[in-house]
């Protein structure tokens, strides 16, 4: 990269209020490190201990379900493993937290039909679900819990969560880039 | 029978099981990335010391200042655990403790109250760490 462009990603970072930033390959090692470091990124940015708490438990799910669910990464020559972007911005009034995986066409309509169903839940109807879920997943011991962990955004987050596949449809065959993004 | 102890690290909590006064903690943070492969030794010593049924009463003391979903799940079924021993003769009583501003562990100690009666459930509301 040339110095200039590098000037000019630093630059676009600051403008869009960008508190912390990673892309790369995620396992459990890089989430406990990034998780210490996030923590106190938002000391510093002032977060308030709710705001704080809120930010983190949406980050750690994001990150999980990259561990769990994402299809393994998208560059021929990479190396192996579970590729995944994950942000958190500063705004006027708080935070967003958004993160980015690549998923195989065949996980789409899956996904897609769980994000729009929590998406459309009122706040109160995003805890009755969790509650739900929580009982039915205790008993299903091969669940990994998408389910939770995406009500469990929605339940921090101040606006619906939102979401774009790119490309949208997946090319056949083919994967696809989720993005998603909630407020705090 | 004999103690089964944990010692934290910064994904996983401290675990103490003592059959000989009746007492289970669990302090720290739970984010693991395989949570069931966490949990499963630890709901089988439960339970092992639950079955043998010498138990009258047994004190359970959680502080998990942050838990993931998938360790939620694995509460879940240690309650259960400890609500089918409770209506099995041994009174269980569950110290939840949660930090102030952490309504998901306000919230999840009401559930654990109404979905789990034979627990006796004791909120205990923590001032938040710095």
């Amino acid at each position: 990269m040339q110095l200039a462009r590098f000037n000019q990603f630093v630059a676009h970072a600051a403008a869009s209020g960008v508190v912390f930033y990673h892309s790369g390959h995620l396992d459990e090692g890089t989430i406990a490190s990034i998780g210490a470091l996030l923590r106190r990124r938002l000391h510093e940015e002032g977060a308030n201990g709710a705001q704080s708490r809120k930010v983190f438990t949406t980050f750690m799910e994001m990150a999980q379900n990259i561990l769990h669910y994402a299809a393994v990464n998208g560059f021929e020559d990479g190396p192996t493993g579970k590729f995944g972007a994950l942000c958190v911005t500063r705004t006027g009034q708080g935070f967003e937290v958004m993160c980015g995986n690549y998923l195989s066409c065949d996980q789409v309509p899956r996904v897609r039909q769980r994000l729009e169903s929590v998406q459309a839940m009122e706040p109160h109807k995003v805890r009755e679900a969790y509650r739900r879920q929580l009982s039915s997943d205790a008993e299903d011991k091969d669940s990994k819990g998408a389910g939770l962990g995406l009500l469990t955004m929605a339940a921090s987050s101040r606006a619906p969560l939102e979401f774009v596949f790119d490309p949208d449809p997946p090319l056949e065959d083919g994967k696809t880039f989720l993005f998603l993004k909630t407020v705090i | 029978m004999e103690n089964f102890h944990l010692p934290p690290t910064s994904l996983t909590p401290e675990v103490s099981l003592n059959p000989a006064q009746g007492l289970l903690s669990m302090r720290g943070e739970s984010y693991p990335e395989h949570v069931l492969t966490f949990y499963a030794p630890i709901l089988e010593k439960i339970k092992h010391v639950l079955d043998a049924g010498k138990l009258n009463l047994l004190k359970v003391d959680m502080h998990i200042t942050y838990y993931n979903s998938a360790s939620a799940k694995a509460f879940h079924r240690i309650f259960h655990l400890l609500n089918h021993a409770a209506e099995n003769g041994c009174a269980v009583q569950l110290f939840w403790h949660f930090d102030e501003e952490d309504d998901m562990a306000r919230d999840l100690g009401k559930d654990i109250r109404e979905d789990f009666p034979a627990i006796q459930v004791v909120g205990v509301e923590m001032a938040a760490a710095v």
